[in-house]
């Protein structure tokens, strides 16, 4: 396979509401950021992908209110109308198709301009699912019940996950929630969606996040320590909750599946450095560590009191903090990737993991893991 | 601001803030399908509920659908089977925030149970309100019942909730 590398990131910060930013405004700031810190024009970029969502941004076509600031009038564009993740393998098949040199990516959303739970309930069929009020918290809290009580994972367990990531995320400059909270906090948070908590959800935040992809020619110009795609796959679940396994993130698991044998991953815990995942709840990070391998089915929460997925564990997983301390919803899939890519250039500052040179990042469209991107990078360091 | 991150006054209350206002509906008329409206159809005149059964597989699936994703095969209206309103619970919450109902734009009064089931019979899960709140009274396996209104519809709405009921 050709090579295609992450040149070079950009992040705002994350928070609740940007209200002094358009959506076009929000986004010029990161592809500015990339225009700056690799020093090139917009002359340089090749094409461009985007990834958002017409119901967040309000309109339809919505790549089409932001052509300006990615710099692509009389340009290519496409769009992903999902999560960034799968933005990144669009922008990543332009390079391997030998059409383009570089691909600029992008991701965006602001959940403050629009109501959430009603955007979320709007994901599910009109006829059976809505009128009950399902969305993104109900159906997590179903998907927990029935994990915990088939594997019986506790509370505290579950609760780890809060306290790991919220504590990692005080270590990232551009994480929304930059609070620590303890296991007391998490467990006498109210009760939401039982047996799920409110500090067991993410806040809704507004951001955007965007990365310079190259080919390998283009990389040794741009770059001093490019990041490597290694490997990918994806797999899509059910769309209907009642037909799916919800104990188990089988999506999940296909997807990570086809990225390891791209990528010659036999021993995920020994052979990955670190992993970013899309944790929309507490309980979902441990299934997930099942998912991918990192431990046995059911062991989830065993996994997480071996302190294997801290900073300075064996897999350490989530160190910007995750979903859980920040949710612009459809650019998380690529900040993993843009985690991903700052650990394996050694840029990720306080948070960053020590000689990290494979990791893996996950992204997510849909309720529930339904759809599911598993991307494994390699340093260049 | 709560631990979440929340601010308590939520900012379009602040004195501050340019804003322009308009109120446009964006109305949407779905499509049902053939099944759907039989379904509900079956649900008003009869009292009774229908699946649809995988001419390949025998998998029947509730509510009825017009695609069986394992054989990635048609149903039609002839492949409907009557399935009984009774199941077993596989999974359940309790909602304890607002929940705007999309149907009437009002606020649903909360805490409500919530659950996944399997009706008898049937291949899928499927989900509806529960009558218990309490989710220490509430327990995978227990057996459900769906309760029907007196008046009615042919929507949703005809079967208010699903209740906890013992049998034997």
């Amino acid at each position: 396979m050709k090579k295609v590398a992450i040149c070079g990131i950009a992040q705002t910060k994350y928070e609740e509401q940007k209200i002094d930013l358009t959506i076009s405004e929000l986004v010029f700031e990161v592809v500015k950021e990339i225009h700056n810190k690799l020093n090139i024009s917009n002359d340089d970029i090749g094409c461009v992908i985007s990834s958002s969502n017409d119901f967040n941004d309000g309109r339809t076509i919505a790549n089409m209110a932001i052509q300006d600031a990615v710099g692509s009038v009389r340009k290519a564009e496409s769009r992903v109308s999902g999560d960034g993740a799968f933005a990144y393998v669009y922008g990543a098949m332009r390079i391997l198709s030998g059409e383009y040199d570089t691909v600029l990516i992008v991701s965006h959303t602001k959940c403050s301009e629009g109501d959430q739970y009603l955007i979320n309930n709007s994901i599910f069929d009109p006829f059976f699912q809505r009128h009950l009020g399902l969305d993104q918290i109900s159906a997590a809290g179903l998907m927990a019940n029935m994990y915990m009580t088939k594997y019986g994972i506790s509370e505290q367990q579950a609760a780890k996950v809060v306290v790991k990531n919220r504590k990692n995320a005080m270590l990232n400059p551009y994480a929304h929630l930059q609070q620590k909270v303890s296991l007391e906090d998490v467990l006498e948070s109210p009760m939401l969606a039982f047996p799920l908590k409110e500090l067991e959800f993410p806040p809704f935040s507004d951001g955007a996040v965007a990365m310079l992809i190259a080919n390998e020619e283009k990389a040794k110009e741009l770059a001093d320590t490019p990041v490597w795609l290694e490997g990918y796959g994806s797999c899509t679940d059910a769309y209907y909750l009642g037909h799916r396994n919800m104990s188990d993130l089988v999506g999940l698991e296909g997807a990570a599946k086809e990225a390891y044998k791209m990528a010659g991953i036999s021993d995920p815990v020994n052979q990955l450095d670190v992993a970013e995942v899309y944790d929309a709840f507490s309980t979902h990070e441990l299934m997930s560590y099942e998912a991918l391998g990192f431990c046995e089915k059911g062991q989830g929460g065993n996994f997480i009191d071996t302190g294997a997925t801290e900073l300075e564990g064996s897999i350490p997983v989530n160190p910007s903090g995750g979903v859980l301390s920040s949710n612009p919803t459809m650019a998380n899939g690529l900040i993993r990737v843009a985690e991903i890519a700052l650990q394996l250039m050694g840029k990720a500052e306080k948070r960053q993991i020590a000689d990290a040179n494979i990791g893996l990042a996950n992204g997510m469209n849909g309720i529930c893991s339904q759809g599911n991107c598993v991307l494994i990078f390699g340093g260049g360091k | 601001m709560n631990l979440r991150g929340e601010y308590k006054l939520a900012k379009k209350d602040r004195e501050d803030i340019f804003e322009i206002r308009w109120k446009t509906d964006l109305p949407y008329k779905y499509s049902i399908g053939k099944l759907s409206v039989k379904f509900f159809e079956v649900l008003k005149k009869e009292r009774k509920l229908l699946g649809s059964k995988c001419p390949e597989c025998g998998k029947v699936h509730f509510p009825p659908r017009g695609v069986c994703a394992e054989c990635v095969v048609k149903m039609t209206v002839d492949d409907m089977v009557e399935v009984p309103p009774r199941g077993t619970l596989v999974g359940f919450t309790v909602i304890n925030y607002p929940f705007v109902d999309p149907q009437t734009g009002g606020m649903r009064p909360f805490p409500y149970g919530y659950a996944l089931f399997q009706l008898d019979g049937t291949d899928t899960y499927t989900m509806h309100f529960l009558d218990e709140k309490d989710h220490t009274k509430m327990e995978i396996g227990q057996r459900v019942e769906a309760v029907f209104k007196d008046e009615m519809e042919g929507n949703l709405g005809d079967i208010p909730y699903f209740k906890i009921i013992k049998e034997g």
